[in-house]
């Protein structure tokens, strides 16, 4: 049984946070505040309401990015010390991107922003790649110019590096097709420099054969799709180089790669979440890491961010499973819209994770309780008796309500009755309850009483 | 008119009907005036704001699309109305008096264990601290954890109401609890009972 996996607080202080009342008016007060508002609105019948107080009121923060929609502006307020890095190279990176072109961005905020939207980046990556892609198979037709002494371990090198999202930092900016270099070793990079150097004087010198050697790259794009397709494709598992494609210098490509990675460590370790989060976050990322190996997808670094959407996902396997099996009430997916607001939260990523997660209809029926524990009912009633006994504050006396839940666990009804009953308090108390969730249950319907009590 | 809908005193609103406008102010005023209270801990100013919201909300009738619930776009009116007035004060100390009507309500609301004094006192410290933590939360944390944790509202509603995906409502209020947490540790509220992370 899976349980909500979130942050508790002390007892005391959840009790506290769930039944927070504040002070409340007389109904008088409240008569007089509808009595004067009607009147303000016969004074000043047309005055009209600024768009901006109907527009969305919080702009989406960093690390709500990951679930944010691509038009979202991101916020700067947590920049940290270490947002101070060199970012001239970032933002001649991140020229193509249009989200953060306007912007000046640290390789933290570059690669939380590129990291969690694959789909946007990897047109990026993919440009990158063939780049890589060509360069190698231009130095194919040249082995010539390779140094004797370096060939040899680059071509040990697995293909997977190759294949990762490279950085457009130097291939970007770069005139000639060379692969991406890093500066942590100098001796590296005058080697490479000097490989460089002598491949541009080599194609000036033989620029006739520089173009039938670019020719021969995109014929070989031509010619094996599949193999570029491959090439595209980011896999953790190591495969069997591609003709000739062992001979690029991997490593040194790999390297920019790795330093976002660490950025992302370093951001992990001073950041915002401690251990104890931090494990339970990857405890929940199983499932999304999961999902990421089977796509092949990169998903040990962003295994902390899924956590947080898997701990929804999570959460969310339990309705749909007892919503989809086939107990007495079974239809009642088509549930009246009081229920349907808490009905498990649709799908957010990815229309066909429905029917995935559905478990077989009998183990699904045989787990379930007959009705929802009295803990269950306390909880989901507990968050929202609050608000219900807003509903009928200044009445005289407490009021009652059934509340009524379907085998689904979401509430199917709510009768009213007492002083409330026949008030506008009524549909208050009905929307207020309408959203107390519960379990699903193998009872076709399951109520409790409850006694709501004005706060004052 | 009781059996009404929201949707349908506002279509009636929309098409003039005042007596219905009046119907939705009468249904949602108590739990805006409480969500209100709950962002700007001052009485003055939260009757201000709600009667603020209803007046916008009103001008804005002809601009309700339909596409989430009366109430929540009423909510989204009162939260900008409440940020402005947020952003609109002085700075000052984050302090919390023990006149704010946020510890105030609590009080109210655990009135059976004021026989103890004793139980009073820790109650009133950790209403106290409770509310010196959210004080301390970003914004958007703490609107976020207001809405669904102190105003029962559910992820869908706050999305909603927020404008953002379900899945960030739970993040911050995971986030804002998380954050909770670390501050009453800190203040020393080791409570009992303590269900922790699961």
């Amino acid at each position: 049984m899976t349980e909500r996996r979130s942050v508790m607080l002390p007892d005391e202080a959840e009790r506290l946070l769930a039944n927070w009342a504040v002070p409340e008016k007389p109904p008088e007060f409240w008569d007089s505040a509808q009595a004067r508002l009607l009147e303000r609105i016969e004074a000043h019948p047309a005055e009209r309401t600024p768009d901006g107080l109907l527009e969305a009121p919080l702009p989406l923060e960093d690390e709500d990015s990951e679930s944010a929609p691509a038009s979202a502006p991101r916020l700067v307020e947590h920049a940290s010390p270490r947002d101070s890095a060199p970012r001239v190279s970032v933002r001649s990176a991140t020229a193509s991107l249009p989200e953060a072109a306007s912007e000046e961005t640290s390789l933290v905020d570059f690669a939380r922003s590129i990291g969690p939207r694959k789909p946007q980046s990897s047109q990026l990556d993919l440009s990158a790649r063939e780049m890589l892609l060509n360069a190698t198979q231009v130095r194919d037709a040249a082995p010539s110019v390779e140094e004797p002494g370096r060939t040899q371990p680059r071509m040990t090198a697995p293909l997977r590096d190759v294949s990762r999202p490279v950085p457009v930092v130097a291939a970007a900016t770069s005139s000639v097709p060379a692969p991406a270099v890093s500066g942590r070793k100098s001796r590296i990079l005058m080697g490479l420099f000097a490989a460089a150097a002598l491949f541009a004087l080599w194609f000036h010198f033989q620029a006739g054969v520089a173009e039938p050697a670019a020719q021969l790259a995109k014929n070989e794009e031509a010619a094996h799709p599949e193999l570029v397709e491959e090439l595209r494709s980011v896999s953790p598992a190591p495969r069997s180089a591609p003709q000739g494609a062992d001979k690029i210098a991997p490593e040194p490509a790999a390297e920019p790669q790795i330093a976002v990675a660490d950025n992302l460590e370093n951001l992990k370790a001073a950041g915002r979440r401690d251990e104890r989060a931090t494990k339970e976050d990857f405890r929940l990322g199983r499932v999304a890491s999961k999902r990421e190996a089977t796509r092949g997808g990169v998903a040990v670094d962003k295994a902390d961010k899924k956590g947080k959407l898997a701990a929804e996902e999570v959460q969310l396997e339990e309705g749909p499973t007892v919503a989809a099996a086939p107990t007495a009430n079974a239809p009642t997916a088509n549930a009246p819209p009081q229920v349907s607001e808490s009905a498990p939260e649709k799908p957010s990523r990815g229309s066909a994770a429905p029917p995935a997660r559905m478990k077989p209809a009998d183990s699904a029926s045989s787990d379930l309780p007959e009705k929802p524990s009295s803990g269950a009912v306390q909880a989901a009633v507990a968050s929202r008796l609050s608000a219900a006994r807003s509903c009928v504050s200044g009445q005289k006396g407490p009021s009652s309500a059934t509340v009524t839940w379907d085998s689904n666990g979401s509430v199917k009804s709510v009768s009213v009755s007492g002083p409330a009953a026949g008030t506008p308090a009524e549909s208050c108390i009905k929307s207020a309850l309408g959203a107390a969730r519960v379990k699903p249950f193998s009872r076709p319907s399951y109520s409790v009483p409850l006694t709501i009590r004005p706060l004052d | 008119m009781q059996d009404t809908t929201d949707r349908e005193l506002v279509e009636a609103a929309k098409g003039g009907n005042k007596q219905a406008f009046g119907q939705i102010v009468a249904r949602h005023q108590r739990r805006i005036y409480r969500v209100v209270v709950h962002m700007l801990r001052n009485e003055a100013e939260a009757e201000e704001v709600t009667q603020e919201c209803f007046f916008r909300a009103y001008g804005a009738l002809d601009r309700f699309d339909g596409r989430s619930e009366p109430f929540t776009w009423m909510y989204r009116i009162a939260v900008n109305l409440s940020l402005n007035m947020l952003r609109a004060r002085k700075p000052r100390g984050h302090a919390t008096s023990l006149d704010d009507p946020k510890v105030e309500g609590a009080l109210v609301e655990r009135r059976p264990s004021m026989a103890d004094p004793v139980a009073q006192n820790a109650d009133r410290e950790l209403a106290l601290a409770l509310a010196d933590g959210m004080a301390q939360l970003s914004e958007t944390l703490r609107v976020t954890l207001i809405l669904v944790a102190l105003d029962g509202l559910s992820h869908t509603e706050a999305s909603a109401v927020l404008g953002c995906p379900e899945g960030t409502v739970a993040w911050r209020v995971h986030e804002a609890r998380k954050q909770l947490k670390v501050f009453l540790d800190a203040k020393g509220h080791e409570l009992t009972g303590t269900r922790g992370e699961r």
